[in-house]
């Protein structure tokens, strides 16, 4: 009898237990779930919510530009709006059916999904890079052999593989199509075939389009979000935006010193240092320089930031004033590219070898070692699903451009007549 | 009414403090280095940006002895890099002389993470070196790690 009554009490007591773990068990589904399906409260040092800032573009407000150092016209809404023409005109070219948006594209992040232009048949042709942010960034082209976006659209402009058009060609062009937008800027076009005027109205050419391009800003991605949500001191009342579990282990990999690494090079609000590095990335003839010509080529740049057609003072040209140049650690090595909208610039690096981010990540665990060569990588040695993790945070860094769609699209076009070229 | 005067101030002060850590990257700043054996010190600071993670920076060199007294630089070099990325500095910067003074200017530090410089300065009779152990981290000071005086020839004591 005694046995029953403590079986009794043992049962009731048990059956009490099930029923508070399946209350609890209860509680616990129907609690409030995470703002995203298997988001994460991560938790972060004071020391790396100060990197995170570091990298988030809502720091300081703007992205300094460093086309306004020797471009005057930066910030003009007119010389950009003329700039937005002449980027999409293909009668800027020589065969008539080439302009800036052709290797540029708006819906592909300004680049072309291609490897390397069609019309690039140099021995060692290169990937094109995107443009936004570019105005962010000291140098343009892999090898840095411009310090302006209007000395680099400049030799575009006459470069045979890419418009193929003489300096006189473009200021006919303008002559014939922009001329009121044109003189409204920069005053009387060259009345004569005078080399001096007409380099001179060729270099207005190049900051009116340099105007544009340096309006083409990434805007605030989901990784920004995050951080200014770390970062609030005052709840504003909107949701948290978290990164899931997979994006923040990504994250936590990409700003690790001892296993990514990915900071050491990736870092500022663009993800670039701006540096050139030599990775040994493969190309299709393994002859390409880079920078080691190309800091030649800056310091030669008739258009360059201490040039007579720019703006600067001599003293901002720092970069150019203190550039590092015939250093064997230059041989092969190429511009840190931004790491925002990657899901958009396939395919990858500079010779744009790899068609896909995993391959990069890929060939960062493996990078091709040669004997003698100056290597500024280390392999990494991460786990398959580590080399996901990263590729997760990556994609948090998608946002396009903060701009107006207008400014993405072709302006109306006019009716011209065709322009020959000789 | 004082209350509210005291509460205005401590605000004003505590958003200078707030503004001061966010813009610290741009504020000036110098450290001092001292060896007894060699009854010397060597300051350098920078008016903008000193130690700062890939920003331009001109450093101001002086050397003293340990009672502040001017030692004249006759001739400096700067040289760095990062010994764990083997890699140097990503500019080359320029430098030159006046007194007991010197200037270094085109320094940039384009990555976190330790890295090593070398001072080299010719005085009267003597050559000292000075190297540098400094870890670089976002949102926080330099840390100095290490700090070695050499030196080549005689120097008056």
């Amino acid at each position: 009898m005694q046995s029953d009554q403590s079986n009794s009490i043992h049962w009731l007591l048990a059956s009490i237990i099930f029923l508070l773990l399946v209350l609890l068990a209860g509680l616990k589904v129907i609690a409030p779930a995470p703002i995203s399906g298997e988001s994460e409260v991560a938790t972060w040092s004071p020391e790396e919510i100060a990197l995170l800032r570091s990298l988030s573009l809502q720091r300081d407000g703007e992205l300094p530009s460093y086309e306004g150092r020797t471009n005057e016209y930066e910030g003009s809404a007119a010389a950009a709006s003329l700039g937005h023409q002449l980027f999409f005109d293909t009668d800027l070219s020589r065969t008539g059916a080439t302009s800036c948006a052709s290797c540029h594209q708006p819906d592909k992040a300004f680049t072309d999904g291609l490897a390397h232009p069609a019309t690039h048949v140099q021995a060692a042709p290169r990937n094109t890079p995107t443009l936004i942010g570019a105005a962010s960034s000291p140098w343009q082209f892999w090898d840095g052999r411009s310090d302006s976006l209007w000395a680099q659209a400049l030799e575009a402009l006459e470069s045979p593989l890419d418009h193929g058009l003489s300096r006189s060609d473009i200021v006919s062009l303008v002559s014939t199509k922009y001329r009121p937008e044109y003189e409204a800027l920069f005053g009387e076009l060259p009345a004569s075939d005078d080399s001096a005027e007409v380099d001179r109205a060729f270099t207005n050419v190049g900051k009116a389009i340099g105007a544009y391009v340096a309006m083409l800003k990434p805007a605030p991605a989901k990784f920004d979000r995050y951080v200014a949500s770390l970062s609030s001191t005052e709840p504003s009342g909107e949701p948290v935006e978290l990164l899931t579990k997979t994006e923040i282990a990504g994250l936590k990999l990409f700003i690790s010193e001892d296993k990514g690494q990915c900071i050491s090079c990736h870092n500022g609000p663009l993800f670039t240092n701006n540096e050139f590095k030599s990775i040994n990335v493969p190309d299709f003839s393994g002859t390409d320089s880079g920078r080691l010509l190309g800091a030649e080529q800056a310091l030669r740049n008739p258009f360059n930031c201490l040039g007579n057609y720019s703006a600067a003072e001599k003293e901002s040209c720092g970069e150019l004033l203190y550039i590092k140049k015939d250093d064997p650690e230059l041989y092969a090595a190429f511009k840190v590219p931004t790491l925002r909208n990657l899901s958009s610039t396939a395919p990858y690096m500079h010779s744009g070898i790899f068609p896909s981010l995993s391959d990069v990540l890929k060939y960062y665990n493996h990078p091709l070692q040669r004997a003698n060569d100056h290597l500024d990588i280390v392999p990494l040695g991460m786990f398959p699903h580590e080399l996901q993790q990263l590729e997760a945070f990556l994609m948090t860094l998608e946002s396009g451009v903060d701009i107006a769609p207008e400014w993405l699209r072709p302006p109306n076009k006019r009716q011209v007549a065709m322009i020959e070229y000789e | 009414m004082k209350v509210v005067l005291i509460f205005v101030l401590w605000l004003v002060t505590l958003s200078g403090l707030i503004a001061g850590e966010s813009l610290s990257d741009v504020s000036s700043g110098s450290e001092r280095f001292y060896s007894s054996e060699l009854d010397l010190q060597v300051e350098i600071g920078a008016d903008e940006h000193f130690m700062a993670i890939n920003r331009l920076q001109h450093w101001n060199v002086r050397l003293m002895r340990l009672d502040g007294s001017p030692v004249a630089i006759k001739a400096l070099t700067f040289d760095g890099g990062m010994p764990a990325h083997r890699h140097g500095l990503p500019t080359t910067p320029q430098t030159s002389v006046s007194g007991a003074t010197a200037q270094i200017k085109g320094i940039r530090f384009s990555m976190p993470g330790v890295w090593r410089l070398t001072l080299e300065m010719s005085t009267e009779g003597v050559d000292i070196t000075l190297g540098l152990d400094a870890d670089l981290k976002y949102g926080q000071p330099p840390d100095f790690q290490s700090a070695d005086f050499k030196s080549e020839g005689l120097i008056e004591l």
